[in-house]
């Protein structure tokens, strides 16, 4: 969409908002034609997209301010991806490229190298010499590390990533740049837990005494390879790049992180260049922003480790030819092409995403679109035209709304309603863990495999995590296997078997993957293919 | 004196009524505070720290221990702390409250200057061509929603023409002043326009009064006639809306800090809805319900200076 076609979607936009507003009623379908010339404003001139002199700033505008920088004590984004990418370092860390071949594995970041015990029990790393923290605080040492992690493990504590740290026993300092973590378990996940999961990232022990938690949350003090210059909780973030970050300054002088909850004027922002770099969230905010001159429209299925899925909870579908039909009935693929092309990667026909390690589909049951099939294994399941509901709710965002608008079609097709209200979100998660819905549409999943499958384990907070209420105990067995088994080729295979459990077994219906897709101005090169979260100011370079 | 003692006694009343209900509805509507602050879904908190901390906030008292302590707090001007930002919600309304004072003060200056001027203008030129364009354009000031006009001023003048920065960034007072500008407009309009329809009918009523006549037939000139005579007298209606209209446009502060992106008390408390906050929204609500009502007490005092025949005891 360019220039001149951007008013006519801004002129449907705001005639569907007046006549909401002013009918007091239904807004009519928008109305797609082109306006007449006379109300055509001047058009705009180009924006320059030349490479700016002066410092290199990206200016990323995001949808929410961050509530707290402090790297154990925050969720979701912006919060994320600051701590983990701009202002912490972890022990390994992922790489910031997806490989050729295979998943992502963890790397070195803070430690140089490590080793395990025989029993898997006990990790000892070694830390990088000379390591500083932000501001003067020193170099990192073994009791930072000791620090980070007893912080969250101290039983009184409030902050918010304190579960990160729940398998650790106890951290023991060798030396200055020696330190073993003892395990209450062994975990095939730990290390990937460490590269991916806030909690592992590393705080000056130094700082975080001498300012106290709420302080720290404003002005936190880590290795990263950005340092807080200023903080508006919910506002304004700026960051200024790290002289003496250990593996060199980053190219990107600033960082400024700025909030607009309204994707219009976020992306009207982006595309006057008050803004250079963009999470495209919505289909609307990508049709504005692609094929735009001096942008730059990046896909990163890579990072897609999130899973569409409807999530079966009531006992109206325990009969397993019910689940069947329920995911026969829908055609995942228009549901695809039609909701989830634009942000999205492909269908999905596993519970693991393609980029996780152990993902597989060759060998699982089929579910693609078969209506008649559908209908005959309701039939044999004793479901009568009309006589099965569905109801649930969801959040107006995420594009569910639709989503479910074109399940409740094909069910409809096979003669199963679906009833749905959208509610706000702190209402919604109220129902979901309550067992209120009888099934949900939300995302899930993470890079670890394990963070995905403890959504199936019947010893996970039922409703909270294991939001199908599911229990099934050979799974159970088999999530439990994979968890310990420190040998890939086995962990792979127990993978396998899993999901090939699990999807036989259908207690939720995958979807679609969706992708991370970001916008930037084309005078900012990389990162693209990116392995998880998408904002690395630090792998960003100005052509 | 005695006046206002009463005024003061229903000031309390309404603030506790309004506190009791914000309690209330908080409490009737689903959603856990705690389990919005931890990400539940992924399993990184445990059951148990979740009870520790519903305790240590006072969630898992009864409903009348919570408010009976809610209430006491609120009475020492204690807010306690903020269940989602860990600080101090006296601290987040120091923050907040001054961007929406300034955007407040510059929407119903700009209300009551468009309004009053357009008013006047139409009712000294009834059903001239004038009359009906400040008349068709209220109404449509009146209908439009504050997000959309929102929009459209940044679409217009901050997009296509290029006038204001589309991102609200001011570290000067020249640049505090000039992204306050759009928001100002936005959220003054439809005041405005509910201004210089009433300021219009209560011109056109007083110019028809007896005394006009007379000032004219002294041969007074209608510049004096308008603003020594007329207009002092059709004030009181045009000030009783702009008192209401700013009750009204602090509500409509929410939408428009929403838009332009600003810090302020309105994005504040939809963010406290959003999040169960309860102590960030009981201690807002506190401190509009007392803007609101002082903002009436001086709409009530404004009347004995504009006619002397009114008196409060």
């Amino acid at each position: 969409m360019n220039r001149k076609t951007l008013l006519p979607f801004a002129l449907v936009l705001f005639l569907a908002f007046g006549a909401a507003a002013c009918g007091g009623g239904e807004a009519p379908p928008a109305d797609t034609g082109t306006p007449s010339s006379d109300s055509t404003p001047q058009e705009p001139s180009e924006p320059d997209t030349s490479e700016p002199d002066g410092p290199k700033v990206v200016t990323w505008s995001y949808h929410r301010g961050a509530r707290s920088l402090d790297a154990h004590d925050q969720r979701g984004s912006p919060d994320y991806q600051l701590v983990m990418y701009s202002l912490f370092n972890g022990l390994v860390r992922m790489p910031d490229y997806f490989p050729d071949n295979g998943a992502p594995m963890p790397q070195p970041d803070l430690a140089t190298e490590w080793n395990v015990s025989d029993d898997g029990l006990v990790w000892t790393f070694k830390l990088r010499e000379g390591v500083q923290f932000h501001k003067g605080y020193g170099t990192l040492t073994a009791n930072d590390v000791k620090y980070s992690y007893e912080r969250l493990m101290d039983p009184d504590t409030e902050l918010i990533r304190s579960g990160d740290v729940r398998n650790i026993e106890k951290v023991e300092v060798i030396d200055d740049l020696t330190v073993a973590i003892h395990l209450k378990n062994a975990s095939a996940a730990f290390l990937m837990d460490m590269a991916t999961l806030s909690g592992y990232l590393i705080v000056s022990e130094k700082a975080v005494e001498a300012m106290g938690n709420e302080t720290f949350a404003e002005s936190p003090i880590g290795t990263g390879p950005y340092q807080v210059e200023s903080y508006l909780p919910r506002g304004e973030v700026i960051f200024k790049a790290f002289e003496d970050y250990w593996e060199g300054r980053p190219e990107v002088d600033e960082v400024r992180v700025i909030v607009q909850p309204d994707e219009t004027v976020a992306a009207l922002a982006f595309l006057q260049d008050e803004v250079n770099w963009l999470a495209v969230r919505s289909d609307e905010a990508y049709d504005a922003v692609v094929d735009q001159p001096g942008v730059t429209v990046v896909r990163h299925p890579t990072a897609s480790y999130g899973i569409e899925a409807l999530w079966l909870q009531t006992e109206k579908v325990t009969d397993r030819r019910i689940r069947h039909a329920l995911a026969y009935a829908v055609d995942r693929d228009t549901l695809f092409e039609q909701f989830a092309a634009k942000l999205g990667t492909s269908k999905a026909d596993t519970i693991l995403p393609p980029s996780v390690f152990g993902h597989r589909t060759d060998h699982l049951p089929k579910y693609d679109y078969d209506a008649d099939r559908a209908r005959q294994l309701l039939e044999d399941a004793g479901v009568t035209e009309g006589s099965l509901t569905l109801t649930t709710a969801t959040i107006g965002t995420g594009g569910y709304p639709d989503t479910l608008t074109a399940v409740q079609n094909f069910w409809g097709q096979v003669g199963v309603n679906l009833d749905f209200e959208v509610v706000e979100h702190a209402a919604w998660q109220a129902k979901y863990q309550a067992g209120e819905n009888e099934f949900l549409i939300v995302s899930a999943g993470r890079r670890e495999p394990d963070q995905v499958l403890v959504h199936f384990e019947s010893t996970s907070r039922m409703g909270a995590v294991n939001y199908m209420f599911y229990n099934n105990p050979q799974v159970d067995e088999l999530i439990l296997q994979q968890r310990t088994e420190l040998d890939n080729d086995r962990r792979l295979s127990i993978l396998h078997e899993v999901q090939a459990l699990i999807m036989e077994d259908l207690p939720a219906i995958p979807l679609y993957h969706s992708a991370h897709v970001t916008a930037q101005r084309d005078y900012i090169e990389g990162p693209d293919n990116v392995t998880t979260w998408y904002f690395k100011p630090a792998a960003m370079h100005f052509k | 004196m005695a006046y206002f003692i009463q005024r003061i006694f229903w000031f309390a009343l309404t603030a506790l009524g309004v506190l009791t209900l914000v309690f209330l509805l908080l409490r009737l509507a689903p959603g856990d505070p705690v389990e919005v602050m931890f990400d539940i879904q992924t399993d990184n908190i445990s059951v148990e720290t979740i009870e520790r901390i519903r305790r240590d906030y006072g969630l898992d008292l009864p409903l009348h221990r919570q408010y009976l302590n809610y209430i006491a707090s609120a009475i020492r001007g204690d807010f306690g702390t903020s269940f989602y930002f860990r600080r101090p919600v006296a601290q987040e309304m120091k923050r907040n409250f001054p961007p929406t004072a300034a955007l407040a003060v510059a929407g119903i200056s700009i209300a009551i200057t468009l309004g009053v001027g357009s008013g006047i203008i139409s009712a000294l030129r009834p059903n001239t061509l004038i009359d009906y364009i400040v008349t068709t354009v209220s109404m449509l000031g009146l209908s439009a929603p504050n997000f959309w006009l929102g929009i459209l001023l940044i679409y217009v003048f901050a997009f296509q023409l290029r006038w204001f920065p589309i991102v609200s960034s001011a570290t000067t007072l020249t640049e505090h002043l000039h992204i306050l500008v759009l928001p100002a407009l936005t959220i003054g309009t439809s005041s405005a326009a509910l201004i210089a329809r009433m300021t219009r009918s209560a011109v056109l009523e007083v110019l028809g009064l007896d005394y006009i006549r007379t000032a004219y037939a002294k041969g007074l000139a209608q510049r004096t006639v308008v603003y020594k005579h007329a207009l002092r007298n059709a004030a009181i209606p045009v000030i009783t809306i702009a008192g209401l209209s700013f009750a009204a446009l602090l509500g409509g502060a929410v939408v428009v800090e929403f838009v332009f992106a600003r810090e302020g008390l309105g994005w504040l408390i939809v963010g406290a809805v959003y999040n169960r906050d309860y102590p960030v929204l009981q201690g807002s609500m506190v401190l509009l319900v007392v803007i609101i009502m002082s903002v009436n007490l001086l709409v009530d005092l404004t009347y004995t200076l504009l006619d002397p025949r009114i008196r409060y005891d």
